[in-house]
């Protein structure tokens, strides 16, 4: 009952945050008298190196945050991204915890634990006073569900970044293949066009291995490479998500009917040897990847980022190139694709932190720095950007942030950058384009098109940015929201259990060593060892 | 002659070792108390709340687990007897070869596997295995349908063993070798005046003088009942396979390390342990008993 007001406020408390657009707060960028110091902790970016003189709490950023109003960062540790949670685990047990750190959407769990020992501060009020344009925007983007998560009693205590959508897998094929067997990328919409296309690619290229699959995971959720979800969702099922039924009831998603007509398809495709019929033994890292790479691979599902990772097959195979569409469709034409959840990282204060409004104000320079909205900060930025820094090029633009870790960006940031860089190459259009470094980005991607040799650089961006990026938000597609996707603690304890009978019924069902007709059994399974338990604990966490 | 001023340096050098022992194995030791608390990062080890056996009693409840400790003890065990059965065999027979330079070359070519790392093998037997691999191309020109070895339940175990025992059978026979070169010569002069045959000296003279070594080695394999090799399984192992490979060390592995149940792995892990204990206190005492064999 608690947790169902709680989540009522915290919706109360977004749409009050979202209702007000572009307002910056009127302390956001008030200057300190004196200086104000915070401690922080980072997960290393191998990448980077700083230029002589400059360290991760003395570089192009902190001098301009410092500058404008008197707030230096200490940075405590920094160790490989790994090591990240168990070292701050060390922290909090020893009671040395930063004044601020990031943690992972998947960390929810240990922000719980923090927030049950007290030792998170509220900022509820740092950040109504403090957050500034941008920071507002983009959340409101999201219509603030990202808050809900961090919200305890209608308090906010931490700021998070929404997850932005679009990641969602989508169908890579090859066009060189298409050509040859004489078939065009539009033409391939349904579950059967799909398998004519493997079908006769398999004929005209014996040597091929058809679809590709993920070794361990053929059939999981958002923004999963090699996962072959779209062909569940087309069916009405919507793998490891927590779904709310038209009754209003919360079912697992790999529970749902549609999971048995996905199986029997690929089953039947596997049958016929239009799948990688060695896929479940490319455990090891790369192995599949490497499949779709050397030109083996036929067909893939993978999101749109997936573009940089095949930059390698023309390399490889002579001639060989690849298209992406938004197949298969169902009945009605429609691609259906998963939104994911609606917190990606979030960023927490310390309860004993002096100053939480520091952080606030910290943020709120980083992207006017960093997006170029402060337009003397931009050429400061800029101006290190150049070859003789290599830091500033190499590392990942959010390391330099103070509060790095956390990315602030538009829900549909993927498809609006695509259209603006279609609406430049085509046209020349630069009014799509949000910042300077986009604009780099796309000049880079219309000379590649070109066929200007020395932008071959670009080709990755070519293939994600401007090919399937396009594509993720095309009129036909429809997404399915999750119910709840937060761990609760028995799913904790009852979730790995159940993951691996999941993982197992659904590759043995594929190979054939089980038929379609045991994916019941594995339902009752599923309920009867805790399933049924974490199904009534997020029905009742949700007022069901 | 003794005299403390003696004793006094050698105890000196002892502290060190000594202070590596405690700092590393015997203070991390005490972390075991969460197996029986619900472990919690944030409360630490000494904070969390204790809930006595339940991790223990979830573990037994479990088709999970008790699968796993069923592969554990199968492929364990195997591991274990054809360990002592092949290097004796094959100790045996090398030592009737008598071209002494093949003898050699052979002696250590067979134990060279010995020193490469599951890392390596687990990928050139997966390799070998695969779908494509040597295996199913030699049987393939027998007629024999090419089948994906690794990932099906009715081979794995096969394979794990198997190479397993290509692996150590080559380096567990240098000690059996050892044994055999101390025999008595006059004890098989003796045999072959008295009229027996090869295989007779073999079964007669051989094998009862080398018995106290092969009790002996089996007893002091008893502790690894539980160990049925982590290495080895992790690296060639898929969720597929996990019916029939999955064991102690690489469930506690998978749910302590990527699934972040400190409390429940550690209950499985202690669990292993107490067992190990009493099969290596069980294997020194009969040890003790059949080969005067001690340690303590």
């Amino acid at each position: 009952m608690r947790k169902r007001v709680l989540i009522s406020l915290a919706l109360a408390i977004a749409v009050s945050l979202a209702a007000v657009p572009v307002m910056a707060g009127e302390t956001a960028y008030e200057r300190y008298d004196e200086t104000v110091v915070l401690t922080t902790v980072k997960r290393t970016d191998p990448n980077a190196k700083f230029p002589e003189g400059d360290s991760l709490d003395n570089n192009v950023m902190t001098r301009y945050i410092k500058d404008r109003i008197n707030v230096e960062t200490k940075t405590v540790w920094e160790v490989d991204s790994t090591e990240f949670n168990n070292k701050l685990s060390l922290d909090i047990v020893a009671g040395t915890l930063p004044d601020m750190f990031s943690l992972g959407n998947d960390d929810y769990l240990i922000y719980r634990q923090l927030l049950d020992n007290g030792l998170l501060a509220d900022l509820t009020d740092a950040y109504d006073a403090n957050a500034n344009w941008y920071l507002r925007d983009t959340a409101a983007s999201f219509e603030g569900r990202h808050f809900a998560p961090y919200t305890d009693d209608g308090r906010l205590m931490g700021i998070p970044t929404g997850r932005y959508g679009y990641e969602h897998n989508q169908l890579w094929l090859r066009s060189d293949i298409l050509e040859a067997i004489g078939m065009k990328a539009e033409e391939i919409l349904t579950i059967a066009d799909i398998e004519t296309y493997l079908t006769k690619a398999k004929e005209a290229f014996p040597d091929t291995l058809g679809l590709a699959l993920h070794a361990t995971d053929p059939l999981t959720n958002y923004a999963s490479s090699f996962s072959a979800d779209p062909i569940a969702q087309v069916f009405g099922a919507t793998p490891r998500y927590w779904i709310e039924g038209e009754d209003g009831s919360i079912t697992y998603g790999s529970l749902l009917p549609g999971m048995k007509d996905a199986l029997t398809v690929l089953a039947d495709w596997y049958a016929k040897g239009l799948i990688d019929l060695e896929f479940p033994t490319r455990v090891g890292g790369g192995l599949t990847q490497a499949v779709t790479t050397s030109g083996q691979a036929a067909a893939w599902f993978a999101p749109w980022w997936y573009g940089w990772s095949i930059v390698d097959l023309p390399k490889n195979v002579e001639g060989a190139d690849v298209v992406v569409v938004n197949a298969p469709v169902n009945d009605a034409g429609e691609f259906v694709a998963p939104w994911p959840s609606p917190a990606g990282e979030v960023l927490l204060v310390n309860k004993n932190c002096e100053h939480p409004e520091a952080v606030v104000r910290v943020m709120n320079l980083e992207y006017d720095m960093h997006r170029g909205f402060d337009e003397e900060a931009a050429a400061l930025y800029d101006e290190s950007r150049n070859q003789n820094n290599p830091t500033y090029l190499d590392a990942s633009w959010t390391y330099l942030f103070p509060t790095s870790g956390v990315n602030m960006e538009y829900s549909n940031v993927v498809p609006t950058f695509s259209h603006g860089i279609h609406a430049f190459v085509e046209r020349g259009s630069q009014e799509g384009l949000a910042s300077p470094s986009e604009v780099t980005e796309s000049i880079g991607i219309g000379k590649f098109i070109d066929g200007d040799e020395s932008f071959e650089q670009y080709r990755g961006s070519y293939y994600a940015r401007y090919v399937a990026g396009e594509i993720t938000d095309a009129a036909n597609v429809r997404f399915v929201y999750p119910a709840y996707s937060q761990t609760t603690e028995s799913m904790a304890d009852i979730m790995p259990s159940l993951l691996t009978l999941e993982q197992q019924t659904v590759l043995q069902i594929i190979l054939g060593q089980k038929s379609v007709d045991d994916f019941d059994a594995f339902t009752a399974q599923w309920l009867a060892e805790g399933g049924q338990t974490l199904t009534d604990e997020i029905s009742a966490l949700l007022g069901k | 002659m003794r005299s403390v001023k003696n004793e006094i340096y050698y105890n000196a050098m002892m502290v060190i070792g000594i202070g590596f022992l405690l700092v590393f194995s015997i203070i991390p030791m005490f972390g075991v108390i969460i197996a029986f608390k619900d472990f919690v990062p944030a409360k630490g080890m000494l904070g969390s709340a204790w809930v006595g056996l339940k991790h223990f009693n979830r573990m037994f409840a479990l088709a999970e687990t008790r699968n796993v400790i069923r592969n554990t003890l199968v492929i364990a065990i195997s591991k274990i007897v054809l360990n002592i059965i092949v290097p004796v065999s094959f100790a045996i027979l090398l030592n009737e070869l008598k071209v002494y330079p093949v003898k050699r070359v052979v002696q250590t070519v067979v134990y060279l596997p010995h020193f490469l790392s599951w890392v390596i093998l687990g990928i050139m037997f997966t390799n070998i295995f695969s779908y494509t691999g040597i295996v199913n191309q030699i049987l393939g020109k027998f007629g024999v349908p090419p089948q994906m070895y690794m990932i099906s339940n009715s081979s794995f175990r096969g394979i794990i063993i198997g190479t397993d025992v290509w692996k150590t059978f080559g380096y567990g026979a240098i000690i059996y070798l050892a044994a055999i070169t101390n025999i008595d010569p006059n004890t098989y002069e003796a045999a072959a005046i008295d009229g027996a045959g090869r295989w007779q000296r073999i079964w007669f003279v051989t094998l009862p003088s080398i018995q106290g070594t092969i009790v002996l080695m089996s007893t002091l394999a008893l502790g690894n009942v539980l160990n049925a090799g982590f290495d080895q399984i992790f690296t060639m192992y898929s969720p597929l396979v996990y019916p029939t490979g999955d064991i102690i060390d690489t469930y506690v592995y998978r749910m302590g390390i990527t699934k972040m149940q400190y409390s429940f792995s550690t209950a499985v892990g202690l669990f292993k342990s107490g067992i190990s204990f009493l099969l290596i206190t069980l294997s020194y005492t009969l040890a003790n008993k059949f080969a005067d064999y001690t340690i303590f």
